[in-house]
């Protein structure tokens, strides 16, 4: 061979080494870089090693005080045995990473505004969102907060070192989750700050909202009176609250100021906003014409939000009963809170023990605490309260004031905190967050809203939590609820000496003036005041019918002297929480089951309520056959929502259709924007749609001349004739989908639940599989006829007569997030079938069914 | 300039070699293939033991870990399947075997390919041929 030849094939050999290279290190087109993540031994293949169940280990972390034991039984249900407080909370931030580091690491690249990073440009509306709404400044404030001293600072620290005990090892070992890998990165090491903005996410989802935006537009568009008598402040239906008075009128507490807690933020060189851009910035328009287009546009940037982060559904239930209505003669509580339901699921089982507690529950991946469960002697779980605590202002700007608004008469300049979003495979985007009294700048399109939401204030949960799950009775447990902010929260409670109780606990923002539900004024007046004092919250301790109880209804009658909330979004129609009273208030010899029972209830009472009205309105009409057949399915049906019920499918075509017959030509002849914001559409998947299905119930059976059956222009009708023409299109949709026999229209044809990935892969998801239920139904299913959400953790609670506590729980997931683990939706079966597994505190009998790991350093 | 090798010392050398690359992966170091095949294919006077010898040793050296944890019951075929879904390919398991082997091979050829090339480069006649025939 010639020299030149060899130079040459020299070369090209070393090109194709270059290119091997450059594909293995940066991977090409969608692929991600193809030597790491497909390394044999430490790439996304380490899946396999990691799958399997936990194996007796003796394992090194790194700080511990003491061994530490970790039991596991069969289900994977973690019994961590510590011998201080610290190795207890060490060791749950250990357990928990070993089994749900990806799911920890994108809940706070949520909060923190860093999915782009990973992710790339898709994610970039939703990290512009998150950090105008400001997470992570909450959760450093809420840092910064904590004493140095504090129990919670120790254990958010704890926490974080044993979840950075296992970055650091599977780093070492090549086991990182396989995401990491195809993603083509690797996690930072976990702060407790990072916790804190879990914690925030979870506030998020549970109390950021945009109703008053939503109900602005409906007001514009369909006039103040209609809003007010459609969208009224008070259910139009009947609601049982739990409690029902007599009410404390108090003078409003103080709370922090959304100007307060940015003065401790870190604002990364914030400064009065005076030399920013031009003022063609902030040529904000008053015109009220351009108020929707601002709306429109927030509410885009809400919709891009991971499903996980939004608040959309309603649907939590808990409730006790006292001695004298269960068969033992002991207290009993349960628990279902509702939440988007993915896979790995939002809950991690866990128990503990430590000189200073002694728990069993759930927890979520990346929060040093457990959520709802139980010690030996009080048991707690949680719905949403569902109160009004996100506000939004419009200011009042001026290009002779640029960078400023009006607010008390004075020009006062913005403060601004800025940004470098980084973008996979894109530039990084600059973003600058405008900061007003009322809080930041949501959007400056046309207008500005700001918005003021109780969540962006620091609120202490980790150390309230950590107190409850060492109180002993209600004096402690209310004592430390005292201290809870955001979200706010239905606490139920119950303990082995057989009192049972409810506090709603968190901030109640009072506005000084100005309809809160609608859009405000930022100019001052209509600031926030205060907030409910603590002593005149909703709250119960064993009532006299012993029996408290929370579905997201509102909790108080409207003798309640407080503004909390409308019927739009906020609080629940009341349909679970009336069956949930229907069932307790005069049973006896309850047990588990009975609660099991209740909470596998699929009886929609709105359809037992409105079915025989319907029924009366087709009596003499003339009827197709197929009309005929369906109508005599309807007769005597109770409401139950049966998988294989036509009853069901008729009934949620028909009510679907009712709506919209009802308002469908209002929201056309006003132009209400639906395009713009589907929360407006009359859909039943919708804000607006619960509260007007509300009315029709309430209109159906004791004003069926409402002016509003009445099409605009249109020529009279009445809920009778709207229900026939409704059921009429509801059995011709059916029929055209499902085919002419009404026998054969079962529910689960046409709704199912679907566990979705949490990782948006359909093939890692559970279903969709057919099933019962509906939104009203105790046994929630939401988010379409392909439901998403619902109970994410059942939980009941008793204590036997010698005053041992008797747990069971299930949650539809299972306790790992590796898809190849026999642990990753295990307990999907046993939530499907309406079961439950045995809970233990640490040391009980069934808590060593799997493995030990032994933890030394 | 070289000696033949014995079967015995390929087999030895390829078994070396495939224990180094699965070494290396186990630390973290996905480029085994390409460095055992340059350096295999620099010490290797066969032509044909050149080449063989680096698939060889790159793709035992891949798969004998993947093989042992099928052997240790671990889930490697379900892996598969949740990787390619988690990439988007749905359940069809063949799409990381297909980019594990070309990963491997396109290390094996090209690691393979430069230690010949290297090889050749040494041997290549630096002066008139008649002079190194004398």
């Amino acid at each position: 061979m010639g020299r030149g030849r060899v130079w040459l094939s020299v070369a090209l050999a070393a090109v194709l080494v270059a290119a091997v290279l450059d594909v293995g290190v940066r991977g090409a087109g969608p692929l991600p870089p193809l030597g790491p993540a497909f390394n044999p031994v430490a790439g996304v293949w380490s899946m396999a090693r990691t799958a399997a169940p936990p194996r007796r280990e003796t394992l090194r972390v790194a700080g511990l005080d003491a061994p530490v034991s970790i039991a596991f039984d069969a289900r994977g249900t973690a019994y961590i045995d510590a011998r201080t407080d610290h190795d207890l909370f060490e060791a749950m931030g250990y357990v928990e990473a070993r089994n749900r580091l990806f799911q920890m690491d994108l809940m706070r690249r949520q909060g923190e505004g860093l999915l782009s990073q990973v992710v790339g440009p898709a994610a970039l509306a939703s990290d512009e969102f998150e950090l105008q709404l400001g997470l992570v400044r909450t959760a450093r404030a809420n840092w910064q907060a904590l004493p140095r001293t504090s129990a919670a600072r120790a254990a958010l620290l704890a926490y974080a070192a044993g979840v950075n005990d296992v970055i650091r090892a599977d780093e070492r070992d090549g086991t990182l989750p396989a995401a990491f890998r195809l993603l083509g990165y690797e996690p930072a090491p976990w702060t407790p700050i990072d916790s804190l903005i879990v914690q925030g996410d979870m506030t998020q989802d549970l109390a950021y909202t945009t109703a008053p935006i939503e109900y602005d537009l409906l007001q514009r568009h369909l006039g103040a009176a209609r809003a007010r008598a459609w969208l009224p402040v008070s259910e139009s239906g009947p609601q049982h609250p739990y409690d029902t008075g007599p009410y404390l009128r108090l003078p409003l507490a103080a709370m922090p100021s959304q100007t307060a807690v940015q003065s401790s933020y870190d604002l990364a060189g914030g400064v009065p906003d005076a030399a920013l851009s031009g003022p063609a910035s902030y040529a904000a328009s008053v015109a009220a014409a351009a108020a929707p287009r601002a709306a429109r546009a927030a509410l885009a940037e809400v919709a891009t939000l991971a499903a996980t982060v939004r608040h959309s559904f309603a649907d939590s239930n808990n409730w006790a009963v006292s001695g004298r209505h269960t068969a033992s003669g002991q207290a009993m509580l349960a628990g279902d809170p509702h939440l988007t339901q993915t896979l790995p699921a939002i809950w991690y089982q866990m128990a503990g023990r430590a000189p200073g507690y002694d728990f069993s529950g759930v927890s979520i991946p990346g929060v040093p605490v457990i959520l709802i469960g139980y010690n030996r002697d009080i048991a707690w779980s949680l719905t949403n309260v569902q109160n009004q605590v996100t506000f939004f202002y419009r200011e009042r700007m001026s290009p002779a004031h640029p960078g400023a608004y009006l607010w008390h008469g004075a020009w006062r300049p913005m403060r601004h905190v800025t940004y470098t979003i980084p973008v996979k495979g894109a530039r990084p985007v600059a973003l600058t967050v405008r900061l007003t009294v009322d809080g930041p700048l949501i959007r400056q399109s046309g207008e500005t809203l700001a918005v003021d939401w109780a969540g962006a204030l620091p609120s202490d949960d980790t150390r309230v939590l950590m107190s409850i799950m060492a109180a002993t009775d209600f004096a402690q447990f209310r004592s430390a609820l005292r201290a809870w902010h955001s979200p706010s929260q239905n606490f139920v409670y119950a303990d082995r000496r057989g009192n049972v109780g409810l506090i709603s606990a968190g901030y109640y923002p009072e506005v000084a003036a100005g309809r809160p539900y609608a859009v405000l004024s930022g100019t001052g007046g209509e600031d926030v005041a205060g907030t409910i004092a603590f002593a005149a919250i909703p709250h119960a301790y064993d009532p006299p019918g012993g029996l408290v109880f929370s579905a997201n209804q509102r909790e108080v009658t409207n003798a309640y002297p407080y503004y909390v909330g409308t019927e739009m979004d906020f609080f629940d129609p009341g349909f679970r929480a009336d069956e949930i009273y229907a069932t307790l208030a005069g049973a006896r010899g309850l047990t588990p089951a009975s609660f099991a029972r209740l909470q596998t209830d699929t009886r929609d009472l709105l359809a037992a309520r409105m079915v025989p009205e319907l029924l009366a309105a087709l009596r003499g009409r003339p009827l197709t056959p197929t009309q005929a057949a369906a109508r005599r399915l309807l007769v005597g049906w109770n409401g139950t929502m049966g998988v294989a019920a036509p009853q069901a499918t008729i009934w949620w075509y028909f009510l679907d259709r009712y709506v919209v017959d009802t308002f469908g030509p209002w929201w056309t002849a006003e132009r209400v924007p639906v395009g713009a914001d589907p929360n407006l559409a009359l859909s039943w998947t919708s804000e607006v749609a619960t509260p007007l299905m509300q009315d029709l119930e309430a209109w159906t059976a004791t004003d069926p001349t409402n002016p509003a059956f009445t099409a605009p222009g249109g020529t009279r009708r009445t809920a009778g004739g709207v229900m026939a023409r409704a059921f009429d299109q509801a059995v011709a949709g059916i029929a055209a989908r499902l085919g002419p026999d009404p026998s054969t229209w079962r529910w689960g044809r046409v709704h199912a639940r679907e566990f979705r990935s949490l990782l948006g892969v359909s093939s890692l998801s559970y279903g969709p599989r057919p099933s019962s239920g509906d939104p009203f139904t105790v046994d929630a299913a939401d988010g379409g006829l392909t439901a998403g959400q619902g109970p994410s953790w059942r939980m009941i609670v008793t204590w036997t007569r010698t005053g041992a506590p008797l747990a069971e729980g299930v949650y539809p997931g299972g306790q790992s997030e590796n898809p190849a683990s026999p642990l990753y939706a295990d307990e999907v079966a046993t939530w499907w079938a309406g079961r439950y597994d045995p809970m233990h505190l640490v040391g009980q009998p069934g808590t060593r069914t799997g493995a030990v790991w032994r933890l030394t350093s | 300039m070289t000696r033949p090798q014995s079967r015995g010392t390929v087999v030895l050398g390829v078994l070396v070699g495939a224990a180094l690359v699965w070494l290396a992966a186990s630390r973290g170091l996905w480029a085994g293939p390409l460095v055992a095949s340059f350096l295999w294919a620099l010490a290797t006077s066969s032509r044909r033991t050149r080449l063989l010898g680096a698939l060889a040793l790159s793709v035992l050296g891949y798969a004998a870990p993947l093989v042992a944890a099928a052997i240790g019951h671990e889930p490697v075929a379900a892996t598969a399947a949740d990787v390619a879904a988690i990439m988007g390919f749905g359940r069809q398991a063949l799409v990381p075997w297909a980019l594990t082997a070309v990963l491997c091979l396109a290390q094996a050829a090209a690691g393979g390919w430069l230690g010949h090339a290297f090889r050749s480069l040494a041997a290549a006649p630096t002066a008139p041929r008649y002079v190194l025939r004398r």
